[in-house]
């Protein structure tokens, strides 16, 4: 069943297509979420669920066919992260200091742990600047190494216009990673 | 920097950036909440689009009503037909001289469009014509009959009228809308139109109230020259059937009618007179007097009283 078959059926109350969504998206949620947050499972849970629980309510004005349904996800999740940036910043007013608490969250070697988070959160940013359909592709091949059959399948093209998604879109990755890296050497 | 063209750490990158996967607990409890949350979507979407076929089934039906009633009513009165006219199926030619018959064509009066409204009729009693929905058979007048009261000027019993003025008599606007209409006050109240000259008339027809079905008590309709009303007075219509209006007429021989958007459209015999009068006593609703228009139809008449 493709991304926009499951926005159709579930806008028509299909409980069945919304447990399929939930299970073809939640790895990309949750991921963005833990990578936007340094790994603190707690704020990624409260964001996984809003961003869950909002789409929900939204679905009925979506566009079946108006873009990546990943896309409209992360949207919504980015939101939602922005969300706990603020309310962080109310609570501590020092992000450093916030950020090193939920580095140490994430590991037993602290210095591993940042490093790890940092790549993360750079990895996060970049993905965050792809088009919808081709960071899915990334996620799903290299991440949840699916297969390009299946990509396609959850994308709604031919195995040949996944592979030239794939392509294209680990092509912009890999370009705007390095201009991350180049712009953060910099600094 | 590093070419990207030569480098593709892309899957190691992504693999780096997968996290620990959440906890069963949160997926299960997240997985309920949102099918929980789909459910009460669709049960409200239910609601709401049973709401919108009651109010559209609703809104049609009085859609129907309303159309169905003004389909039936818009057509004519329920004057009764005149004594030796049976049926009041054929052209009524009230008072007029056998002699012009063949000179005679329909009255043409304009009638309002107005909003249908549930009101409830009056009680019926022994003096008020039942009310019924048969078109108005046509009232037959001479050529050349035209309307005379249009924007004549009027006085009135009432210096001060509680709603409106009494120029919304004769200004040729007939609403049902509560601009529209002059609200003189309680117990006997008049206005009277100056036709500005001696006329001979045909036919009056007045509404009093098209937003109810109201009648009102002790409606007297007069025509005479002179303005006081003290000498040459012809009454045309009466409905004081206890006489209580004591204006010395005795019991009034016609009925007590309910408004309606046609008016009642009496019949003024070809009577001679400049000033015509219109009384009433407050209504089956209320103690007011109102009047939405008066129109007043006939022609020019000699002025010498040859009539």
């Amino acid at each position: 069943m493709t991304d926009a078959d499951l926005i159709r059926a579930i806008q028509a109350g299909d409980a069945a297509a919304l447990e399929t969504l939930y299970q073809r998206f939640l790895p990309t949620v949750w991921r963005y979420a833990c990578a936007r947050l340094a790994g603190h499972t707690a704020a990624a849970e409260d964001v996984t669920s809003e961003t869950f629980l909002a789409a929900v309510r939204q679905v009925r004005g979506l566009e079946p066919e108006g873009g990546s349904v990943a896309g409209w996800l992360l949207g919504i999740a980015r939101h939602k992260v922005m969300d706990v940036f603020r309310r962080r910043a109310r609570v501590h007013p020092s992000p450093a200091a916030e950020d090193q608490a939920d580095a140490s969250d994430a590991g037993t070697d602290p210095a591993a742990a940042l490093a790890a988070a940092e790549t993360r959160a750079r990895v996060a940013e970049v993905l965050d600047a792809l088009p919808g359909d081709q960071r899915a592709a990334l996620e799903w091949k290299y991440v949840e190494r699916r297969s390009v059959r299946d990509i396609a399948g959850r994308l709604g093209k031919t195995e040949k216009a996944a592979e030239t998604i794939l392509y294209r879109a680990r092509k912009a990755f890999r370009e705007a990673y390095e201009r991350r890296e180049s712009a953060a050497e910099v600094q | 920097m590093t070419n990207p063209e030569n480098r593709d750490d892309t899957p190691d990158l992504l693999a780096a950036y997968d996290a620990p996967p959440p906890r069963d607990e949160f997926v299960e409890r997240l997985r309920v909440r949102l099918q929980d949350q789909l459910a009460a979507a669709q049960a409200a979407r239910r609601r709401l689009i049973r709401l919108w076929v009651w109010v559209g089934a609703a809104a049609a039906i009085f859609l129907a009503v309303g159309i169905g009633w003004s389909l039936l009513h818009n057509g004519g009165d329920t004057l009764p037909p005149p004594p030796g006219q049976d049926d009041g199926t054929k052209p009524i030619a009230y008072g007029t001289p056998q002699d012009q018959i063949d000179r005679l064509v329909p009255l043409e009066i304009e009638l309002p469009r107005v909003m249908y409204r549930p009101w409830r009729h009056p009680t019926p009693h022994e003096h008020l014509e039942k009310y019924e929905g048969k078109p108005r058979p046509p009232f037959l007048v001479p050529q050349g009959t035209v309307n005379l009261s249009r924007g004549k000027p009027l006085t009135s019993s009432e210096t001060h009228p509680i709603i409106g003025e009494v120029d919304l008599v004769t200004d040729g606007e007939k609403h049902d809308n509560d601009g529209s209409y002059v609200e003189l006050g309680k117990g006997l109240q008049w206005v009277q139109i100056d036709l500005g000259r001696r006329c001979r008339l045909y036919a009056i027809v007045v509404w009093h109230y098209l937003q109810a079905p109201w009648a009102y008590h002790d409606v007297i309709v007069q025509a005479s020259d002179d303005p006081a009303f003290k000498t040459g007075v012809r009454t045309l219509f009466n409905n004081d059937f206890d006489d209580s209006a004591g204006l010395g007429l005795g019991k009034g021989k016609d009925l007590e009618y309910v408004e309606d958007y046609r008016g009642r459209l009496i019949d003024a015999g070809g009577a001679a007179a400049r000033y015509v009068r219109l009384y009433s006593a407050g209504n089956t609703s209320n103690d007011q007097n109102h009047y939405v228009e008066v129109e007043v139809f006939g022609q020019p008449a000699p002025s010498d009283g040859s009539d």
